[in-house]
């Protein structure tokens, strides 16, 4: 599975552009803020059909333009497929060979795209709401039904909060509320158990032995000393019975996996109070490897790679072993500005150089075969 | 000021599924009309709505009272199907599949829409099942809120003792291959699977 071109109209800086990507590996290069990141954004956008960044597609629309258009071509197991995305104001429509998607889930997972960017640390530091929203794409890109009992719950818990606004006891809610929240906590906490392991490898090629011990820990808040077993519906009813004077005080749901956490931990001590700015980093790049083994043997493929700039302020052995990493995938793209670094590492890599100082001059970037 | 014909459009498109093109159709329509069919047009239409009513009994439209189903001695008082709307009675009915009468709440327990559970007609089911019904069906569609309201009227009916709650069964629809259904639909076809006899049969309920 390869992206072999990309054809881009009103987005983001660009007027319009025309790629090709005969290669495996791909380097934007240029100066800082001529558009590097808008085409690693633009080739996410052609899997995931949202951006990483924009939480209103609309933004990702040319200043003073209509609508953005992408074009992408994808090769799976030697057959083409054209996808074309239109986004306007009045709608968006999406076609793969003409003809309408049907599921936008089914084509994140046949065209599967992991992201790295230095931002990735906020997944350490930032609140828990990020940690929580990350998972739940995961989980959600790997089962349907996954994502399916998350909307179901998030309607449920909106209900529930309204009615406690409007005076009510939002007991009505607590059994739909009990059954999908049960299930969205026993698959955080399944899945966090089967990859723990792994993360740990993972966090010890990144780290000297006798550095810490990365860990990956779920936390469920208002029961926080609970065992590894399943949680029932017996328990998340009572938890919420016990939350039922602060929730009708608060007009909000206390107890739930909207409020739990993903604890990163180094030892038994938590990552954001206690790890430096590298560390953190390395900490995030060992759990977005593991998250690519997993999607590979889950999904049945390796993700491509988007790799927005992260190698800077890394030591050469850490370095080398992202680097390393890189060639397990089946196609990368890398968007940085220092070439001199990429050159070293990986050696055969196609390159495009993003220039020009408005978004006119920068529509058709120079190709340049190495 | 707006001419009669932009105030035409204006009202027809108040009409759900008008858009701009279909109410510009609708416009030229009438004025192409001869003059009988128009007069017959606007007659029938005001004519159905000053006649036409809601039954006291069960809450469907009808140009009598009681309407003709709950007036209807062929069908049974003890069997009711209970729907969030008119529309959806008229759906039911549709199928011929049902020989009951009908009551229609008036919609589905979402505060985020403003309906609340005093909002809907429970009291006037209550008033119903007080004087004898052996059987409701909830005919309604699957979502977290009909869960909700089956449980806010089946609450509300419990000191009626022995009436028997169903729900319309959940599945594949007539026709569809399995190719076309999500996961979760067909999950529940797995789970709602109906028993076959030795020899294939559908078994009776």
């Amino acid at each position: 599975m390869r992206l072999s071109s990309l054809h881009l109209v009103h987005f983001r800086s660009y007027a319009s552009c025309d790629l090709a990507f005969p290669a495996r590996y791909n380097l934007f290069t240029g100066a800082n803020g001529q558009g590097k990141t808008n085409l690693i954004e633009a080739i996410y956008y052609c899997s995931a059909l949202r951006s990483f960044r924009a939480h209103n597609a609309q933004d990702c629309i040319q200043h003073g333009r209509p609508f953005f258009h992408l074009q992408a071509e994808w090769e799976d197991d030697a057959v083409r497929h054209d996808l074309a995305i239109h986004h306007a104001p009045s709608g968006r429509t999406i076609r793969l060979d003409q003809k309408p998607l049907p599921s936008a889930r089914r084509h994140a997972r046949r065209f599967p795209v992991l992201f790295l960017s230095p931002q990735d640390t906020a997944l350490a530091w930032g609140a828990p709401a990020l940690r929580r929203d990350w998972f739940d794409r995961l989980l959600s890109l790997m089962k349907d039904s996954y994502g399916e009992t998350l909307a179901s719950y998030e309607k449920t818990l909106r209900q529930r909060n309204r009615e406690l606004k409007q005076g009510g006891t939002g007991e009505l809610w607590n059994g739909p509320l009990a059954e999908a929240g049960c299930r969205l906590v026993n698959a955080r906490r399944s899945f966090l158990a089967a990859v723990r392991t792994r993360f740990q490898a993972a966090f010890h090629r990144f780290f000297e032995p006798g550095e810490a011990v990365g860990d990956l820990a779920y936390l469920i808040r208002h029961d926080e000393d609970r065992g590894p077993e399943p949680l029932d519906e017996a328990r998340f009813l009572e938890r919420l019975a016990s939350c039922a004077a602060r929730d009708r005080a608060t007009a909000t749901t206390g107890f739930g996996p909207h409020k739990d956490d993903f604890a990163f931990l180094l030892g038994d001590r938590p990552v954001r109070e206690h790890a430096s700015q590298g560390q953190t980093r390395l900490f995030v790049y060992a759990l977005q490897w593991t998250v690519h083994e997993y999607l590979a043997r889950a999904l049945g493929r390796r993700p491509i790679l988007l790799v927005d700039d992260i190698f800077s302020d890394l030591d050469e052995k850490r370095t080398q072993l992202l680097f390393e990493g890189l060639r397990e995938a089946p196609q990368v793209f890398i968007a940085s500005a220092n070439e001199v670094l990429v050159r070293a590492w990986l050696g055969d890599y196609e390159r495009f150089e993003i220039r020009g100082g408005s978004a006119q001059a920068m529509a058709r970037p120079v190709h340049v075969l190495e | 000021m707006a001419s009669l014909f932009t105030k035409v459009l204006f009202a027809l498109r108040r009409i759900p599924g008008v858009g701009p093109t279909s109410a510009e159709r609708m416009a030229f329509h009438f004025l192409s009309m001869k003059e009988e069919d128009f007069s017959f047009l606007l007659g029938t239409i005001r004519d159905f709505r000053e006649k036409t009513k809601l039954c006291p009994v069960c809450g469907l439209v009808s140009e009598y009272s009681p309407c003709r189903i709950c007036a209807d001695p062929a069908r049974s008082e003890r069997l009711l199907c209970v729907v969030k709307d008119v529309q959806d009675a008229f759906r039911v009915e549709k199928s011929r599949a049902f020989k009951g009468k009908y009551h229609v709440l008036g919609g589905l327990v979402s505060p985020l829409e403003t309906v609340r559970e005093e909002d809907l007609s429970i009291d006037r089911l209550a008033t119903r099942v007080a004087s004898g019904v052996d059987e409701i069906l909830f005919a309604f569609e699957q979502s977290v809120e009909s869960e909700v309201t089956i449980k806010a009227v089946t609450r509300r009916l419990s000191a009626f003792g022995d009436v028997r709650y169903s729900r319309l069964a959940v599945g594949i629809p007539s026709g569809a291959g399995l190719e076309h259904l999500d996961a979760e639909t067909l999950k529940t076809a797995v789970e709602n699977r109906t028993p076959l006899t030795a020899k294939g049969a559908v078994k009776a309920p």
